[in-house]
């Protein structure tokens, strides 16, 4: 590795750098300067390094090859990131690289070695080896991720905050270009919102380091102009440094910045993204020192760098000779253009070039690069005469030279409007790829050399054209559409056949995956003649460039071998990224609701653990995690003995108001509700179509037109769209709220609750007698204006009261400090749950599955037969005609027996017959109770069921009835 | 009246969070039965955090919902005007605002001042009117309980509710007095864009369960563009 070369160039080149600002970074623990607006690439090359990594397959050694952060050569690691893109990356001080997929160093990596048997590597070879004898599959798999792995995940990585924004516009111009530029000034100019994105520092394209076939002073003043003109316009809004990803559905598009993805809406899209260079296919074309033409020009201009000493241009069209030009302006020594075309050019440039006095060897190419020690370097070129196609004549020149630059000709960097539905076909006329079809669903236009348009004054009319065409669609435009030059320079771009296949190989198609043009060849004659499936068996343009630089020359040669036509074939199907992403731009700043009662604080306070339940958090118990048995038990006995407060706020509430109203809860739910009682409150069963049971709650009659209804937590949201759903087609005169989170509620319960409320109201009669069990009360409670149900969930006399729920803290604060001197115990989710499980109440969900019909829970109580209908009666009358095949039943076991879990099975001669559902160890019981399903043969009382524990042992329960506590309800009616 | 002795707990009626506050010197005043944060620092510093990017608890301020059918005849007949088509929304001559979310689905707030105490009459009116047996007056929908309120102001709020909300709301494109029902920061919102003088102003309500997880995404999204808390005073001084 040289190292302590200079390289750099004098100003004006070095367009991205601010000279003033000399920075110090590590490129494998060797210490490197560069210039604020390097990247670790340019840096790198300013250093006289070129050897920036080695190859995915076989290790060769690989350097600058596109500039442009469209190839594998530049992946190095960057302190904890894989992958990072070195031509593309800005260095800064500290910055610590290191090159990756090597074994040993990168200088002598000792995977090179495997080069030496890639005749015994052939593509697809992971296919047919490696899978025999059986089980050696998991031996090479080891192997071979090792050696295949490219980069290292660090999983301490240090993580930023990264987020996602969403912008609109009239018109998103994707790339700034001068067929981007020019689009989005004149769209702007006609009067639309415009936003300009490339991913580019500076926005320019071409103009920045191109070499038209026109004055360079006239592309610095049309530049600057352009430039002037959209930064100061008011209605263009540019985004640098940002890269479109992904064009979506409706004009929807994914803009990565650096931190943030952008999620764009536009009305209309100008796909400007102009076209990549493609490579010469020749043998060691790879090494090196042998890079792109375009690559050779960013260097210069961008980076101030010069990418070698002595070069040798290889062009197919006239951009070759813009690049010699660049290089010699440098300082240089070109030794020769190859031109692969036998008719000199007569182009500006080709005669700049003559006039030079530089040898143009015309109908040749570059056969073969000749590599220097370890092959980190190039020190000859082979250049042979064109025979035909492919095929050349021996008459080798050996040129020394350390740079080879390629210019073979474009293809359309159309990724973006192929993710979106428009297509590619390749026009054997002009050698090149050309967009067949936009997409067809959105407004969309093409500019520039994307749209096949390569001439600069006809790229910026092109680009005027789609910008005016953009605004007129929105309305805007009002003068004539923009001319277009007849001359668009397509012609002569691409040299139609840039592929020489070297009998020795290593001539490569693709770098990414170090496929050879034979390895293309022997996939069609392996029988994989389709390039979607030639291309998942060789792999080709399916790393990480995803075939920016091979899905050409790719296609032309499997079109070949098959003997197809070239004109009309298209590409590979083409998805989203365009460009590789961040998961942790997309992951981005997660939103995840959660929701919580107006008492949670004071739940909090008073040491609750908290659980989920949906999106709302409740309280599972009051107290340390260590006692938490304890703290469930003394819950549930201070409900039973005393008085105990639970939040029931996140309980489902619905108001349903209507001259309809009991018809239509007569209609959703199995009861009957049309001769209820005024404030009396009822059970509801909501059973779907199929008759299974998806939620319950009471049904509270206000008036003779409003119920008040509650439902589950988790389920109301499902409950009340399909209230909506059903009176969507029934159109009873009815009308649906969900209020859950309009009221905050509490439930009171425990023998003193009475006395406990007693102290604070007022305006409620609360004995027995005036507000029975079941019944349903307004008044007030602490002067808040409050529903009270009476109701028996847990078993004991209770009052379910419900507030305005910006008045819920206040009422469980009245509550509670009323409830001092009762030594009133808040209780949580899990002693309501044992308390519950003791009175026999399932819960939903719980209790039940999807398919659990009411015959099966018991539930058979709270079916109105009588009814015509009620959502699932068919079906619950059509499962009644035959018998049931499994059945919910209590079980108790003995309080010292291990305690089973929920989902426990029930095994009957070693079969699964039955599983738990609800268990738990009644301290007011003295035993363990529990519900399970079991077959109908052992419900009957008394009946000895098996159960597995989750330590594999079988322990037996007894059938028992339900409720396990208290069953005459002496308790609750008190 | 502002009174630094006043605090939330002193009254039965809180804000959804006003725990948000603790951490702040705030000065709280009484309005509509709630302590409502007066101001964090000088009026003045507020007025001009409302111009760049402000948020404002208004979970006190009156409101009142009805839907149903027969809803915008009654309102009309209690000189209630209703805004033309839905998801606009039009300020009264007596100061409240009307917003029409559906056909036949309203929401009133009372001025920021919370003085014509419109919605509080409203729903005595309609208990009057439907305990007299009349059906076709819609129903009344506790908007007050059921939804909190923030107020987002100032010249930046698009840039800070484009990191949370997918509707264009910029000044240009959502026009005084438009709604938006949407998803806010995954949460079901409505947006009201009602600007205060001349600054542009959106009305934010989102179930009061989510009030504070609400609030602290709102809060996360300005602080890119140095927003602040701001109370009541001020937003009283940009409309006086």
């Amino acid at each position: 590795m040289a190292g302590n070369i200079d390289m750099r160039l004098s100003k004006p080149n070095g367009l991205y750098l601010d000279r003033s600002q000399l920075l110090s970074f590590q490129f494998n623990g060797k210490t490197y300067q560069g210039f604020q607006g390097d990247t670790i690439a340019s840096a790198l090359a300013a250093n006289g390094v070129k050897l920036l990594s080695r190859s995915f397959k076989y290790h060769r050694p690989r350097g600058i090859f596109t500039m442009a952060g469209r190839d594998t050569n530049s992946l190095v690691q960057v302190e904890d990131e894989p992958n990072v893109r070195a031509d593309i990356y800005p260095i800064h001080n500290e910055l610590k690289v290191q090159a990756q997929n090597i074994i040993g160093s990168l200088e002598n990596d000792w995977g090179r070695f495997i080069e030496l048997v890639s005749q015994f590597l052939p593509v697809g070879f992971y296919y047919k080896a490696f899978y025999k004898p059986k089980g050696a599959w998991k031996y090479w798999d080891r192997i071979i991720r090792k050696i295949a792995g490219i980069g290292k995940v660090d999983v301490n990585a240090k993580s930023y905050n990264s987020d996602k924004a969403y912008r609109f516009c009239d018109v998103v111009v994707i790339g700034g270009g001068p067929a981007g530029l020019s689009a989005a000034l004149e769209a702007a100019e006609q009067g639309a919102e415009v936003i300009l994105v490339d991913e580019n520092p500076l926005l320019g394209g071409s103009l920045n380091y191109a070499k038209f076939n026109v004055e360079a002073n006239k592309i610095i003043s049309t530049r600057q102009e352009l430039l002037d003109a959209i930064t100061k316009h008011p209605s263009i809004y540019i985004y640098t440094n940002a890269i479109c990803t992904g064009w979506f559905a409706d004009n929807w598009l994914t803009i990565m910045c650096e931190k943030r993805m952008l999620k764009l809406r536009a009305q209309v899209v100008i796909a400007a993204t102009g076209s990549i260079e493609q490579p010469v296919v020749f043998r060691n074309n790879d090494l090196p020192g042998v890079m792109l033409g375009s690559a050779a020009q960013r260097l210069i201009h961008f980076y101030g760098v010069a990418p070698g000493k002595h070069a040798v241009v290889l062009t197919g069209n006239d951009d070759g000779y813009g690049v010699t030009l660049d290089l010699m302006d440098a300082g240089i020594d070109v030794q020769t253009v190859v031109d692969m075309r036998t008719t000199p050019s007569i182009s500006k440039l080709a005669n700049a070039i003559r006039d030079k006095n530089i040898q143009i060897l015309l109908g040749h190419t570059v056969y073969e690069a000749v590599p220097g020690p370890g092959k980190r370097s190039i020190t000859h070129a082979l250049i042979h005469k064109i025979a035909k196609e492919g095929a050349v004549v021996n008459n080798n020149q050996k040129i020394a030279c350390d740079l080879i630059c390629m210019s073979a000709g474009y293809a359309p960097a159309a990724q973006l409007i192929c993710h979106s539905g428009g297509q590619l076909k390749y026009d054997e006329t002009d050698a090149i790829l050309k967009i067949k079809q936009l997409p067809q669903k959105v407004l969309s236009f093409a500019a520039g050399s994307l749209n096949s348009v390569f001439e600069i004054n006809a790229v910026l009319a092109d680009g005027k054209k789609a910008g005016w065409i953009a605004a007129k669609n929105l309305g805007y435009s009002k003068s004539q559409i923009p001319s277009t030059p007849s001359h668009i320079g397509a012609k002569g771009q691409n040299y139609p056949w840039p592929i020489f296949p070297h009998p020795k190989g290593k001539d490569f198609i693709d770098l990414d995956e170090d496929l050879q043009v034979k390895d293309i060849v022997n996939t069609v004659k392996d029988g994989y003649d389709d390039l979607e499936l030639e291309k998942r068996y060789s792999t080709v343009v399916m790393g990480p460039s995803q075939g920016k630089q091979s899905a050409l020359n790719n296609m032309r040669v499997v079109t070949k071998e098959t003997k197809r036509c070239m004109n009309g074939i298209t590409i590979t199907t083409q998805r989203p990224p365009y460009s590789p992403e961040y998961i942790q731009h997309l992951a981005g700043k997660s939103f995840q609701p959660v929701k919580l009662t107006t008492m949670h604080h004071r739940h909090i306070e008073l040491h609750a653990q908290m659980m989920s339940a949906g999106l709302w958090l409740r309280p599972a118990y009051y107290g340390d995690p260590q006692n938490k048995q304890k703290c469930i038990e003394n819950e549930s006995l201070a409900v039973r003995n005393n008085v105990g407060l639970i939040d029931v706020s996140t309980l489902g509430k619905l108001e349903i108001r209507g001259p309809d109203a009991a018809e239509f809860l007569n209609r959703m739910y199995t009861f009957a509700y049309a001769k209820q009682a005024m404030h009396r409150s009822r059970y509801v069963l909501m059973t779907d179509t199929t008759g299974a049971i998806i939620d319950d709650g009471v049904a509270c009659r206000m008036d003779e037109h409003h119920f008040y209804v509650t439902a589950t937590t988790t389920g109301v949201e499902g409950v009340y769209q399909n209230m909506l759903r059903w009176n969507a087609e029934w159109n009873l005169d009815v009308d649906i709220t969900n209020v859950t989170a309009a009221y905050a509620a509490v439930n009171l319960a425990g023998p003193k609750s009475r006395v406990v409320l007693n102290c604070l109201t007022n305006d409620i009669e609360l004995s027995a007698q005036q507000f029975s069990y079941m019944e349903v009360r307004t008044g007030h409670i602490a002067n808040i204006p409050a529903r009270l149900l009476r109701v028996g969930f847990v078993g004991e006399l209770g009052y379910e009261i419900h507030v305005p729920a910006s008045q819920g803290e206040a009422l469980w604060d009245a509550l509670m400090k009323i409830g001092e001197k009762f030594n009133i115990q808040p209780f949580g989710v899990e002693a309501l749950r044992l308390l519950r499980l003791e009175k026999g109440h399932i819960i939903v969900g719980q209790d039940t599955d999807g398919l659990t019909i009411p015959q099966e829970a018991n539930m058979e109580w709270a079916i109105a037969r009588k009814k015509v209908f009620f959502m699932g009666k068919r079906a619950i009358d059509a499962i009644n005609a035959r018998a049931l095949r499994r059945q919910l039943v209590g079980f108790t076991m003995p309080i010292d027996f291990p305690l089973p879990e929920e989902c426990n099975l029930v095994i009957e001669n070693n079969e699964i017959t039955g599983r738990i559902t609800s268990v738990s160890r009644s301290p007011t019981l003295n035993k363990i109770i529990g519900l399970a399903f079991v077959l109908p043969e052992f419900s009957k009382i008394g009946k000895r069921i098996n159960i597995k524990l989750s330590n594999a042992e079988i322990k037996q329960a007894t059938v028992s009835p339900l409720p396990f506590y208290d069953p005459k309800n002496n308790r609750q009616l008190i | 009246m502002s009174n630094s002795a006043l605090i939330p707990e002193n009254f039965q009626r809180r804000s959804f969070i006003y725990r948000k506050f603790d951490p702040l010197q705030v000065t709280w005043s009484e309005s509509n039965g709630y302590a409502t944060v007066s101001s964090i620092v000088e009026s003045k510093i507020e007025v001009t955090s409302a111009q760049h990017l402000a948020i404002c608890d208004l979970s006190h301020l009156q409101r009142i919902g009805l839907k149903g059918s027969g809803t915008c005849k009654w309102l009309e007949s209690q000189n209630i005007q209703i805004p033309a088509k839905v998801n606009n929304a039009l300020p009264n001559e007596n100061g409240c605002l009307v917003a029409k979310l559906g056909f036949n689905e309203i929401l009133i707030f009372d001025s920021l001042q919370n003085k014509t105490n419109i919605p509080k009459k409203l729903e005595q009116q309609w208990d009057q009117h439907y305990s007299q047996g009349n059906n076709h007056c819609g129903y009344i929908l506790p908007r007050q309980e059921s939804h909190a309120c923030f107020i987002v102001t100032g010249r930046y709020s698009f840039e800070m509710f484009a990191k949370l909300c997918a509707i264009d709301l910029r000044e240009e494109k959502f026009s005084n007095h438009t709604i938006a029902q949407t998803s806010l920061a995954r949460l079901g919102a409505i947006i009201i864009r009602n600007d205060l003088k001349n600054i542009i102003s959106y009305i934010v309500l989102v179930e009061s369960a989510s009030a504070e997880y609400c609030w602290d995404c709102i809060l996360d999204a300005t602080y890119e563009f140095n927003g602040k808390i701001i109370g009541t005073s001020a937003l009283l001084t940009i409309t006086s």
